[in-house]
């Protein structure tokens, strides 16, 4: 009789036993699935996000400014940001362009100061760019020309204010000089993005203008490049006309900062899938070698009855490979459907990051991999036939008798 | 013997005379203590009420730039000013004995400053709130030890050596050089606790108005920052002439 032939009889013969250890690989191979394109979805929500809003797919800003971020200059701006961003929207490589002035400001409420950002939008504009519109919660969006500010749900928990409330801020204009506004909340944002919920509030461009004293300027234009193109290419074609104005447009592969963030973020993520990959095997590891250990009496027998070593031990690599692939099969399946169910809505970590100030997604939406659920898969059954090898081997080595006394 | 005792007589008052006239002349030209002569600094620049246009030329890396405002005194205390120059029209400032209040126009609220906040540069310069309205009371807040006189820009001045008496005032000691003619400060220089050199202020313009001496320049450098420098010149300066009614007031800040 075929080796596989008695190995498949082996498994239907105890069948609750057979299904307990399915049963754990369906489990490693499920949460491994998930996890993975979990990770998967993270880095593409914070590569989306770091284009949407911490950097652009395209930043063009004064050649200047970064050097003297620190220093809050205001004046280091890009001129007359409407033409520029004019031009660059009928260029046939533009997706989408927008201009943007963010500024830190100081919240003073009942003796205690809060740090906060704000961020002058264009509201037209902004909408085909970072979808803007869709991530008030409550209220509206701040209408041009008013006093208004739609706030971030955590800066407005902070603050204890809600729609139609005001709030009054320190920030320093284009002078340096100290300047106060106060602004009436017309919404509350959840934006994609922990640190702007917990610290940023949006106003219209044109009052931040005002106030800031930047007369028509915007510190940043940033911009979409239409599908198929390399940003950093558009960015180098526009930097021609940009650099002799002494702007400069960087794309968002080649910020030096955020490439730095986003290949720590790379190196968090491999630690972790390491962790969930280590969690996994254990789990494996364990259940295999349990089985085997459990049977060295019949173990004893096969030999007794003239199954030579490597025979034994290939019996049970097979019924190891069988029983975890059906297992790991189920449970990447399991892996997928529970991926494709929070794909849909996003995993909303809102509630847990409120109080966060970090660039981290606060909606999380799995990405499946074809390549990590066929990893995930084959990692489940790899590792289950080489931990069934080592007791294998061990039993195989024991004489018949020894093994049937246990 | 009679003519003897009268030149006696004489030669007496000749000498209660002289002596006279030696007391006289040294409480004239008596040097007047440490602690004496930061009263006379004080006194220097405070009035019952003044009044100024003032322009502040701002220097820095970036640039320079000019802001102007009115301002408006009152003792030792209180301050008012209003910025007139269009980048920062309609700004206010009141200083009372207690408090520091900021009034822009886009603001709902009246803003308090306080603790650090009293520190930053007044309209981006490098004169902070607490200088430009809080140095008018030394003689409370410091006491001095005189190290010398000296000559400043051909004139004869008393160097002072000036520690705070508590830590509640911006600078825990100060180096000031006061004219010995009108105790106006030539040259006043700024330490903290550590003894590192934070400012310095270089006055200048001395002009007589209704009989007071004023300096109507100064020039700060802020020696944490590179190449920075604020001066300020004042001008129409008027001094205790009457002031408009409850300019010292809050209400007067939002109207």
């Amino acid at each position: 009789m075929k080796l596989s032939r008695i190995a498949w009889l082996n498994i239907r013969r105890n069948r609750r036993r057979s299904f307990l250890s399915a049963l754990a690989m369906l489990v490693v191979s499920a949460a491994l699935v998930f996890a993975f394109s979990l990770l998967e979805g993270m880095k593409a929500e914070m590569a989306r996000n770091v284009k949407d809003w911490t950097w652009g797919e395209i930043k063009i800003q004064h050649a200047q400014f970064e050097k003297n971020r620190l220093l809050n200059p205001l004046h280091l701006n890009v001129a007359d940001a409407d033409a520029l961003v004019s031009r660059l929207a009928a260029l046939p490589e533009t997706e989408a362009a927008t201009p943007r002035t963010a500024f830190s400001v100081i919240i003073q409420k009942d003796e205690r100061r809060f740090q906060a950002q704000g961020i002058g939008v264009d509201l037209a504009r902004e909408t085909a760019y970072s979808r803007l519109p869709s991530f008030v919660s409550a209220g509206r969006l701040p209408e041009a020309g008013t006093r208004e500010a739609a706030v971030g749900i955590g800066l407005a928990r902070k603050l204890g204010l809600g729609v139609g409330d005001k709030f009054t801020f320190m920030t320093m204009t284009r002078n340096r000089s100290m300047y106060g506004v106060t602004l009436r909340i017309s919404g509350l944002m959840d934006f994609p993005v922990a640190a702007l919920n917990s610290l940023a509030f949006v106003l219209p461009i044109d009052r931040a203008r005002s106030f800031l004293q930047l007369d028509g300027a915007a510190l940043e234009i940033v911009a979409k490049v239409k599908p198929g193109l390399d940003p950093a290419d558009v960015a180098e074609a526009w930097n021609a006309e940009l650099v002799p104005l002494g702007l400069s447009a960087v794309s968002w592969t080649r910020s030096s900062v955020v490439y730095y963030v986003v290949s720590y973020i790379g190196v968090i993520f491999n630690i972790l899938a390491a962790m969930f990959i280590l969690l996994g095997s254990t789990v494996v590891i364990n259940t295999t070698m349990m089985v085997v250990f459990e049977r060295r009496a019949e173990i004893g027998m096969l030999g007794a009855l003239g199954m030579r070593a490597d025979e034994l031990v290939r019996l049970f690599l097979l019924e190891a490979v069988f029983i975890s692939s059906l297992g790991a099969t189920a449970g990447a399946l399991i892996g997928c459907g529970i991926s494709a169910f929070f794909a849909r809505g996003g995993l909303d970590l809102t509630a847990f990051m409120g109080g966060i100030n970090v660039e981290f997604p606060t909606l999380l939406f799995p990405a499946l991999r074809a390549g990590t659920v066929l990893g995930s898969l084959a990692m489940t059954v790899v590792i289950s036939g080489l931990a069934s090898l080592l007791p294998s081997w061990s039993a195989a080595r024991i004489e018949p008798v020894d093994a049937l006394r246990g | 013997m009679l003519f003897s005792i009268s030149r006696i007589r004489i030669r007496i008052r000749a000498a209660a005379f002289f002596a006279a006239l030696s007391l006289v002349a040294a409480a004239a030209f008596a040097v007047p203590g440490a602690d004496e002569l930061l009263v006379l600094l004080d006194k220097a620049q405070t009035f019952e009420s003044s009044y100024a246009n003032a322009t502040m030329t701002i220097v820095d890396r970036f640039g320079t730039r000019r802001t102007e405002f009115k301002v408006w005194s009152r003792g030792k205390d209180d301050t008012f000013m209003e910025f007139t120059s269009a980048a920062e029209r309609g700004q206010k400032i009141l200083r009372n004995a207690k408090e520091l209040y900021l009034f822009f126009p886009d603001a709902e609220e009246v803003t308090r400053l306080q603790g650090s906040a009293l520190r930053q540069g007044m309209a981006g310069s490098d004169i902070s709130y607490e200088d430009m309205t809080g140095n008018r009371n030394r003689a409370q807040n410091y006491t001095a030890v005189i190290l010398g006189t000296e000559q400043l820009e051909g004139r004869s001045v008393f160097h002072l050596d000036l520690k705070a008496k508590s830590r509640t005032v911006a600078y825990a000691r100060q180096e000031a050089w006061i004219d010995a003619a009108d105790y106006l400060p030539s040259l006043i220089k700024f330490y903290d606790l550590s003894g590192k050199l934070l400012k310095e202020m270089t006055f200048s313009g001395r002009l007589v108005v209704d009989g007071y001496p004023f300096n109507t320049r100064f020039l700060v450098r802020d020696m944490l920052k590179a190449g920075t420098s604020t001066e300020m010149a004042f001008r129409d300066l008027t001094v205790n002439q009457s002031l408009p009614k409850n300019i010292f007031s809050l209400d007067n800040l939002k109207w």
